[in-house]
């Protein structure tokens, strides 16, 4: 069971990938590919700090800046320049390449002999490196979850979401949606670099092809978690069901390398359960609305009855 | 109107520019002599070069696993090893394609042997009820790591049957993605193997952090500067539980062979590498300490990906060099076969 509970502290950093993945994709409907270059700019940012010697908390934050501005980079090539979503994400994520290898100023770095967020809290602690991820995981989990909530729920935010909903209505209402773009994909990649900069200190190292993929872990780990937690209407709780979807990817990917299979069908396997999860997710999608509608219409029934009654 | 006439104007003139530029592009020859860091890129491009053999590189770590888990020796105090007797070889194909001739000093001293393969001992490899199990945890599938497997498998097995032990060997690749590396270097601990073997950089450091609590021993390969990624603390005393066999390429010998190759000692070399790829980089400078040391010139070119390598050659055709040296380099390995036609203007 131990290899599935290191998936789960493993998942819990993919997770905020997966939220800043949803921000875009999901609440501003743009499909953003930066996603591959942000993730290594905070790997590379957060680790460059680190063997300067940096507080690692403080080289989190700052590689989440680090993401906020690639992010912005993104808004303004759509929103500026006119470029398509997609377009605009393959620019910056082309850039952001050769930008990372300049951060870096190699294709590697090593963290073993700096001190990390989790050997820094470990020896602290006293507690061993797979207790110290979970909690950990879920701290920064829950906290990224709550100031999304709360962030949501502002003006500001509401204009955000809005603005994926229908974009020529928000700006009938005099929102500018140019705006809520931008702000919208900074958040987003953002807690995508966050995420890398966790995830370099968990395995040691930052490299120059870690985001390699990384887009289709977002993506599946939304799809997964929309599949489960598909009728649930409060926007917290649809927040952690991305978190519990990224979760479960890793196990299921853990899972697939645990076994003793040909190495070559690792990649088959994988596609299979996300293929699966989207099954579940159209299924349980249709028996969702067909009992809510059954749902309404006794509701509306219930109610003709008691005007009925009353008259 | 006017502006649109004028932007198609410009735009025939700039049609008419590039097809004048590809056509002269097209048929021109650069004819120069290739020395690459490894043999398997030698076979698609290169004249000669002294290579490492990724067999005997896993038939050494094997040897060095099976020492680990026989008690014979502690990962600590156990040296980095390299490949002692680099072979030269010849590629008189290309040589011929690109009209030069390799002298007979040299060609006479080529060593057409084939690699020795270790016989392996099946019965030695077990699937269940075995005195030890081995993690293998390879990067990705690649033709030099996957031999790199092989001949550690192979010299494990001869060195478990002489010893009447028997190995359980999970062998699991990361196909390339990074986050799989963790996952695997993670499943093995909490499997308690006995020792894990890895292929390539990325794929060690993963398993380096993942048994950084335990005892379990790593046994790396592929990896060009382990003292860099922070595997061990240096080539003569690891110093932890990491220790292993580097696939570094003699770039003295190599460079020296250029100036063999081409008889005279005030050579102009061209460092053709992907700037994204460590070990490269790794490579050009050393290659530059020792050009700097024997008092040859050179120029370098870092590309990015494949699509750089015809501009890069045109580029250093240029500046009149007499040789290329392209250290060993994934992008590039891949790409051998290019550079060639491109070498001879195909």
């Amino acid at each position: 069971m131990d290899f599935v509970l290191k998936g789960i502290a493993q998942g819990l950093i993919w997770a905020l990938l997966a939220l800043g993945v949803y921000l875009s994709y999901r609440i501003l409907d743009f499909a953003d590919l930066s996603c591959e270059g942000s993730i290594t700019l905070g790997a590379s940012v957060a680790s460059i700090l680190l063997t300067k010697n940096m507080n690692p908390v403080l080289a989190i934050l700052i590689a989440f800046l680090a993401g906020c501005v690639a992010g912005t980079v993104t808004g303004l090539l759509h929103t500026k320049l006119k470029i398509p979503p997609i377009l605009s994400g393959i620019l910056t994520m082309t850039a952001l390449f050769s930008i990372n290898l300049h951060i870096m100023g190699s294709a590697n770095i090593q963290l073993n002999s700096v001190p990390t967020l989790y050997t820094t809290l470990t020896s602290a602690l006293d507690i061993n490196k797979t207790t110290l991820s979970l909690i950990l995981g879920t701290c920064v989990c829950l906290l990224v979850m709550a100031a999304l909530y709360w962030f949501f729920g502002t003006e500001l935010g509401a204009g955000i979401r809005a603005t994926g909903i229908n974009e020529k209505m928000c700006r009938a209402q005099g929102i500018n949606t140019d705006t809520t773009k931008i702000i919208g994909l900074a958040l987003s990649n953002g807690l995508i670099a966050l995420s890398g900069a966790f995830l370099c200190q968990y395995q040691g190292y930052a490299n120059i092809n870690l985001g390699v993929g990384s887009i289709v872990i977002g993506l599946a780990s939304i799809i997964i978690g929309e599949a489960i937690f598909s009728k649930v209407k409060n926007f917290f709780l649809t927040l952690g069901g991305i978190v519990v979807g990224a979760v479960l990817y890793r196990i299921v990917v853990a899972v697939v390398l645990y076994f003793d299979m040909s190495t070559d069908d690792v990649k088959i396997m994988t596609a299979a359960v996300v293929i699966v999860a989207l099954c579940i997710s159209r299924y349980a999608n249709k028996f969702g609305k067909k009992s809510s509608a059954e749902k309404q219409t006794s509701d509306d029934e219930q109610k003709r009855k008691e005007k009925r009654e009353n008259v | 109107m006017k502006t649109k006439k004028i932007v198609c104007m410009l735009v025939c003139c700039v049609m008419l520019f590039a097809s004048a530029a590809m056509t002269s592009c097209a048929g021109s020859a650069y004819n120069i002599p290739i020395v690459c860091g490894e043999t398997g890129m030698n076979d698609g491009c290169g004249v000669a070069t002294f290579g490492v053999d990724y067999y005997s590189l896993g038939v050494k770590a094997g040897d060095m696993a099976a020492d680990i888990l026989l008690g014979n020796a502690e990962p600590a105090s156990m040296p980095v090893q390299t490949d002692p007797n680099p072979s030269l070889s010849v590629n008189t194909t290309v040589a011929a394609d690109i009209g030069f001739t390799i002298p007979e000093s040299v060609s006479s001293r080529a060593t057409t042997a084939q690699t020795s393969m270790v016989t392996r001992v099946e019965t030695a490899i077990v699937t269940e009820g075995a005195d030890f199990t081995i993690g293998i945890l390879q990067l990705v599938q690649h033709v030099a790591l996957d031999q790199s497997n092989k001949g550690f498998q192979d010299q494990l097995s001869v060195r478990m049957d002489a010893a009447d032990k028997t190995v359980q060997i999970l062998d699991r690749n990361a196909n390339g993605d990074e986050s799989n590396n963790v996952t695997i270097a993670e499943n093995f601990v909490s499997q308690n193997v006995d020792l894990i073997y890895t292929i390539a950089t990325s794929s060690s450091q993963a398993a380096a952090t993942a048994t950084a609590d335990t005892a379990i021993p790593v046994v790396f390969n592929a990896v060009t500067d382990p003292v860099d990624a922070g595997l061990v603390a240096s080539l003569a005393a690891p110093g932890g539980n990491v220790t292993g066999v580097s696939d570094m390429n003699p770039v003295e010998k190599q460079i020296d062979l250029i100036a063999e190759l081409l008889g005279k000692d005030n050579i102009k070399v061209g460092f053709l590498y992907t700037s994204a790829e460590t070990n490269s980089v790794m490579q050009i400078n050393l290659a530059k300490a020792h050009c700097d040391e024997k008092g040859y010139t050179y120029v370098e070119k870092g590309i990015v990906d494949m699509n750089d390598i015809e501009s890069a050659l045109a580029a250093l055709a240029k500046e009149d060099i007499d040789a290329i040296y392209i250290p060993t380099d994934n992008v590039l390995a891949n790409a051998a076969a290019l550079v060639h036609s491109v070498n001879k203007g195909e």
